[in-house]
């Protein structure tokens, strides 16, 4: 068996690879004996596992190379990269915001739980990177 | 080269080598083993640091008992501290995380889909990062801001998935050692604006991806860290949560009811000291009031990782406990008149019970408590978590 990462197809160094990969699959299976343990329902938690996996590749990430074509495409090269930068912000922000946005926890007896107005929060947020990015956008049209 | 079985057979599947696994279907030169590596380095650092921190929590709170005994009750912020950073570090991977995604994507359409079994085993393992990593950021985020649509106990699952996650990581720094070494040893390929036609140009470059994760990070960072830093509160406006915002400057996570607010007006209203004691007790607020006061300025930190801190003014339980004739030994169970379950009672193991800073509080903040913040009598105790400072106190059970 080659053991050399240089010269393996994979790069992978089995001699680092396995011996973690043990430790690795341990402390997962100690998770997963952790939820029968401590009765959290595998029909509950499964779907909740698997679905930031499939969220993430079959439904963001697809959104977002499209949009990054559009932006090769529509943008001009000038001020390309600043419009970049606004667009991964601004949609972290968002990713981020989700729950604040959708309010789901709202707690009227309670007002000192979601303390802000986050329609409002996102919009200033994303008012002060777009600004930002306008700015900068500017100069580099300027310069080119 | 001598080509191994699964590269012989994929190459005769070349004809399934469609849509996003055809070459050159990524063009961005920015899935960069380099960036992807850098990336990888400080979500390795968030992820442990959110690890150790989630530990020393769940130890705190479920932990045995000799690890109980020996938590400390200086300083009185450590787990104010610990607890901030947990939640804060969780929400600083959020952007690192997404931009890591996005610059490895294409590995997920690698062809061949794997060159040797080692590849084919690391590949598949690479789900328990992955699924482990947004599951504990997605449900984290959602549990601090009130919104639990799953059919799971919120903090079982999280730590069975911290070890999930963790477990992930391990596996996935053994597979990516050579690669991620190499990454950061050789020198750099050409930026977009020099490697010639047909390439990118004009767009964000290697080191502008990188700083903007991390402006992601700290845009997130800022709007949030106010929750537990006071200071920086009126910035907080992404966080559920703003220091010093609640009745009497202090948040709330369990509202009185109408019953707790009545219950706490009964002029009935003792708190009874009882268990392995020479003199059972049952103090009414005028014999609390006769106690000699004290006056201490301790945060309430919540497992959700918000935290404030104020002055309240008490009695110290060791007063009370001494007058009944309690053991130093003796391990005290404060219990609420609330009946629900979960946060209606906690345990003070004999380090909490006798500091004298650990108070049965009447006043937060120069007023009597408000009956939100456990009126007429709650437990103040330093360096502890929130769902473990029994409010509506009517019962100390020495044990």
């Amino acid at each position: 068996m080659n053991l050399d990462p240089a010269t393996r197809p994979d790069r992978i160094d089995p001699r680092i690879f396995w011996p973690l990969l043990v430790v690795g699959l341990g402390l997962a299976a100690w998770g997963f004996r952790l939820t029968t343990v401590t009765h959290v329902p595998l029909h509950a938690f499964g779907p909740w596992f698997v679905g930031g996996i499939v969220a993430h590749d079959l439904v963001l990430a697809p959104i977002v190379f499209v949009g990054g074509a559009l932006v090769r495409r529509v943008v001009p090269a000038s001020v390309r990269a600043p419009v970049q930068v606004g667009l991964i912000l601004s949609g972290v922000v968002l990713v981020f915001a989700i729950p604040g946005l959708l309010d789901k926890g709202r707690d009227l007896g309670n007002t000192s739980k979601l303390p802000n107005d986050y329609p409002v929060s996102v919009a200033i947020v994303l008012g002060a990177i777009w600004a930002v990015v306008l700015l900068a956008a500017a100069r580099a049209h300027r310069r080119a | 080269m001598a080509r191994t079985l699964p590269e012989r057979l994929f190459a005769r599947l070349e004809r399934f080598r469609l849509g996003p696994m055809r070459e050159g279907a990524f063009k961005s030169t920015l899935h960069d083993e380099r960036v992807a590596t850098i990336l990888g380095l400080a979500l390795g650092v968030c992820f442990s640091v959110c690890f150790a921190t989630g530990l020393v929590s769940h130890l705190v709170q479920r932990g045995p008992d000799w690890w109980r005994e020996s938590w400390p009750t200086d300083p009185v912020s450590l787990y104010r501290i610990t607890q901030g950073v947990h939640v804060l570090t969780g929400f600083a991977a959020i952007p690192l995380l997404l931009v890591k995604l996005w610059a490895v994507y294409p590995k997920l359409f690698a062809w061949p889909p794997f060159t040797t079994i080692t590849q084919a085993v690391e590949r598949a393992s690479v789900a328990l990062l992955i699924g482990g990593a947004t599951f504990q950021l997605t449900t984290g985020v959602m549990n601090v801001f009130y919104w639990y649509p799953w059919g799971f106990n919120f903090p079982n699952a999280h730590f069975a998935g911290a070890w999930i996650a963790i477990g992930g990581l391990v596996t996935h720094i053994g597979a990516k050692w050579a690669i991620a070494r190499e990454a950061l040893h050789r020198p750099l390929a050409p930026q977009p604006e020099q490697s010639g036609v047909g390439a990118i140009t004009g767009g964000l470059s290697r080191r502008g991806l990188l700083l903007t994760a991390g402006a992601g990070s700290g845009i997130v960072l800022v709007a949030t860290a106010g929750s537990a830093v006071g200071p920086l509160s009126r910035l907080a406006i992404l966080a559920p949560r703003r220091a010093g915002v609640g009745p009497q400057g202090l948040p709330v996570n369990h509202a009185a009811t109408a019953a707790i607010i009545e219950a706490g007006r009964d002029p009935a209203y003792r708190i009874l000291v009882t268990g392995h004691v020479a003199h059972p007790l049952a103090l009414s607020l005028a014999d609390l009031r006769a106690f000699p006061q004290r006056r201490e300025t301790l945060p309430i930190t919540c497992v959700e990782g918000w935290s404030t801190s104020a002055d309240w003014e008490g009695i110290a339980l060791r007063d009370i406990l001494d007058r009944a004739g309690a053991a130093h030994a003796a391990r005290i169970e404060v219990v609420s008149f609330q009946k629900r379950s979960g946060s209606s009672s906690s345990l003070l193991f004999p380090n909490h019970a006798r500091d004298p800073r650990t108070l049965i509080a009447l006043r937060l903040n120069g007023e009597e408590l408000h009956p939100d913040h456990g009126y007429p009598a709650r437990l103040i105790a330093p360096d502890r978590p929130g769902t473990e400072q029994t409010k509506w106190v009517h019962e100390l059970r020495v044990i």
